[in-house]
Parts: C-alpha cells; structure tokens; sequence
C-alpha cells in the first residue's frame, strides 16, 4: 500500500536539500569573487604603481630593472598556492607548471637574467620584500600588512 | 665536457662568456635538455650544420622594446674539429645570433643564425639558419631550418639541409606531440635524405620530472625497405 505520509516527508527533505545545495554554490561564488591579489612591493621603493605589463616583463625575465635603476628581486609562491594559480593565469596566461618548467629550463641552459625565488608561503613572501629594497612579489589582498609592504596594483580573479 | 665558461656581465644589453659553450645558433642546441623538450631523438640536422659547441669569447645581450625583446649573440672560436684539443687550422669560426622574442597574447620568437669556419681538411664552411617558435595557451610550434654550404679545397661544392617543424599541445600533467623531420647532408649526393616522422606522448608527473614515449619512423630516399625501420622509446628524465 503506499503510504502518502513518508512520500510528502522525503519530498520535503528532497525540497530542503535543493536550497542547502542552492545557498552552498552562491557562497562558493561570494568567495571567489573576493579572492583579490595584491601586487607589493618595499615600502622604500618610490615606485607607486606598476602594471599587469610592468608584471608580465619582470616574471617573464624581460625587465630586470624597476624604472629607478633598482634591480627587481622576484618572488613567486609553491605551484599549489592558489593565489600563485590566480597571478599566473591573470599576468603570464600561463599554469604555475608551465612557468616553472620554463624556469628550471633557463636555469640549466643558463639563459635566466633574474629568475624567481620561490617561497613556501604569503607570510614569508611579505617580509622577504619588506627588507629587500627590489623586492616584488603578490599575495592575497586582505592578508597584507600596510605598515611592512606596499601595494602597487591589485588583481580581481 | 659539453660547457665549461666564464661569464662577466657590465648590463643586461652586454655580456662577455669565455670559455666552452652552446653554439648560439638556432633552437634546439641550446634548448635540448631532456627534461623540457618531448623527444629524445633530436632532429637530425641538429649538432651537423652548426656545430654543438664552441670554445672562443662570445658577446651577447638583449635590448627590452616594451613586451617584446631583441637579442644578440656574437662569437669567435677555434672552430669545429678543433674542441677541447688545441687549434689545427688557423682559421678561427665566426658566428652570430638575432632573436626576437615579442611577448603578447602569445609569445612568438623568430631567429637567424650564420656561421663560417675553415675545416681541418681546408674545406670552407658557410652555415646559415632560420628558427620560429610560437606558444598559444596549451600548444606551442617549434621550427628550424638550416644549410650549409662546403667549399672542399679539393672537389666539387655542396650542400647540406636539414629542417623540421613540432608542434605540442599540452594538456594537465599530458603533453602530446608530432614532429616532422628532413635531412640531406650533400645535394650532390644520390638517395641521401632522410625523414623522419615523431610522434608520442609525455606525461609531466613534477614541471621537471617527465616521463616519455615517443615513435620515430625512418624513411630513406633510396627506398629500401632494409633501411628504414621504426624505433620506440620509452624514457624518463629529471632535472633537479
């Protein structure tokens, strides 16, 4: 015999399920959007603004200079970072691996001008460039402290 | 040894290198390192119309217009057949290199090389060559071309020419790719050239630990079944 009450139970349960899973996406989306990165540089670097050009030059071994004459120290983030992922495919089009490969490339053909340091995490990104006077790396926006680095341009996803 | 040199840098657009190198000529004999090319097999030209190294002084350098770059090489060395083991002839190698590199929505790099040298034997050597290369998202083009003209003091003139053109599309951890491949080493030769078709896949378990299997099918001008064949080869290759 089918039992109506247990049907409209499971019905509501089915309805409940759709708005956790509809509620779950526009949170997801609300996140991402605000996932901004920040170009930063030394605060001692009279340079106030770069473009994702100026970006593209120096991660790319292009430019090796800041417009002062100040050789730029590069820093780059683990191949996993996510903000490593969004400044890659934002500024150089291209996958953290792909770059990376690029690199140790250069290294063993020894065609890198400047190559990159890579650093195990934002925190250590962000004093590495507070005491270098070069120094230029990105991290997430909301994690940069003002009063160490200075921030030059910021990125959107 | 394959490189053994000094390098003194006054600015990015000037640099002096003394010692064993690279010849600056070309693609691949620069970038070869198993690693960070698909195959294993280079293509057959490579090493025989310019020379793999050279030991001499070379000035190179790049000049930075906006994106793109120019760059130069310029080099004087004792020549081929006389490396690592003093100067039989007194006739020393003379080379150099343009590249342009323009880095836009895609990177493409066009260059031109040419070499002179007088053999042991007294023949005279005159290379020049062509390379193009463009990357687009996944995929990337690879060419070469390039010949060389032998002047023997005794006997006729001839010439080699070797050519190729890759292209490789990658994607995730997966590379796949095809290269097309032709050499003649004399035009005054019968049945000498070769082709070579390459086919395979990589698979890139690090950016710089890579895991390779690649099919090369030889195809002679003479036509004989005999000599050409198939070759198979499964590597793996690491740099660290």
């Amino acid at each position: 015999m089918f039992d109506m009450g247990k049907f409209m139970v499971s019905f509501r349960s089915l309805a409940l399920l759709a708005v956790a899973v509809n509620v779950s996406i526009a949170l997801s989306a609300n996140t991402a959007f605000s996932e901004t990165i920040a170009i930063i540089v030394n605060r001692d670097n009279p340079v106030e603004s770069v473009t994702e050009q100026d970006l593209k030059k120096f991660y790319s071994d292009i430019s090796v200079k800041w417009s002062t004459g100040e050789r730029v120290k590069i820093y780059d983030l683990p191949i996993n970072n996510e903000a490593r992922k969004i400044f890659s495919a934002k500024i150089l089009q291209r996958s953290p691996e792909d770059v990376t490969m690029e690199w140790a490339n250069k290294r063993i053909t020894n065609t890198a001008k400047n190559p990159p340091n890579t650093l195990k995490s934002q925190v250590l990104m962000q004093s590495k460039v507070a005491s270098e006077k070069g120094g230029l790396g990105y991290m997430f926006a909301d994690k940069v402290n003002h009063k160490k680095v200075k921030v030059v341009l910021t990125i959107k996803e | 040894m394959e490189q053994a040199y000094t390098d003194f840098t006054a600015d990015q657009k000037l640099n002096v290198r003394a010692g064993r190198f690279l010849t600056p000529a070309g693609i691949w004999l620069i970038h070869h390192y198993p690693p960070f090319v698909p195959t294993q097999a280079r293509p057959q030209h490579i090493r025989k119309i310019f020379p793999q190294y050279t030991d001499g002084v070379s000035v190179f350098g790049d000049f930075n217009m906006d994106t793109n770059l120019l760059y130069y090489n310029l080099y004087y060395g004792n020549g081929e057949g006389n490396q690592g083991h003093g100067d039989g002839n007194q006739d020393k190698a003379v080379g150099g290199r343009l590249q342009f590199i323009a880095n836009g929505p895609f990177e493409l790099k066009a260059g031109a090389s040419g070499y002179t040298d007088t053999l042991n034997n007294g023949t005279g050597k005159t290379s020049i060559g062509a390379d193009l290369a463009f990357r687009y998202a996944g995929m990337k083009f690879q060419s070469e071309y390039a010949i060389g003209d032998y002047d023997p003091a005794e006997g006729n003139t001839y010439r080699s020419i070797g050519y190729y053109a890759q292209v490789q599309y990658s994607i995730g951890r997966h590379t796949i790719f095809y290269r097309y491949d032709f050499y003649e080493p004399s035009d005054q030769a019968d049945l000498d050239q070769v082709t070579v078709n390459t086919g395979g896949m990589n698979y890139h378990w690090t950016p710089t630990v890579v895991s390779k299997i690649e099919i090369n099918s030889y195809a002679h001008e003479s036509g004989s079944s005999a000599e050409d064949y198939v070759e198979w080869i499964l590597s793996s290759a690491i740099f660290f």
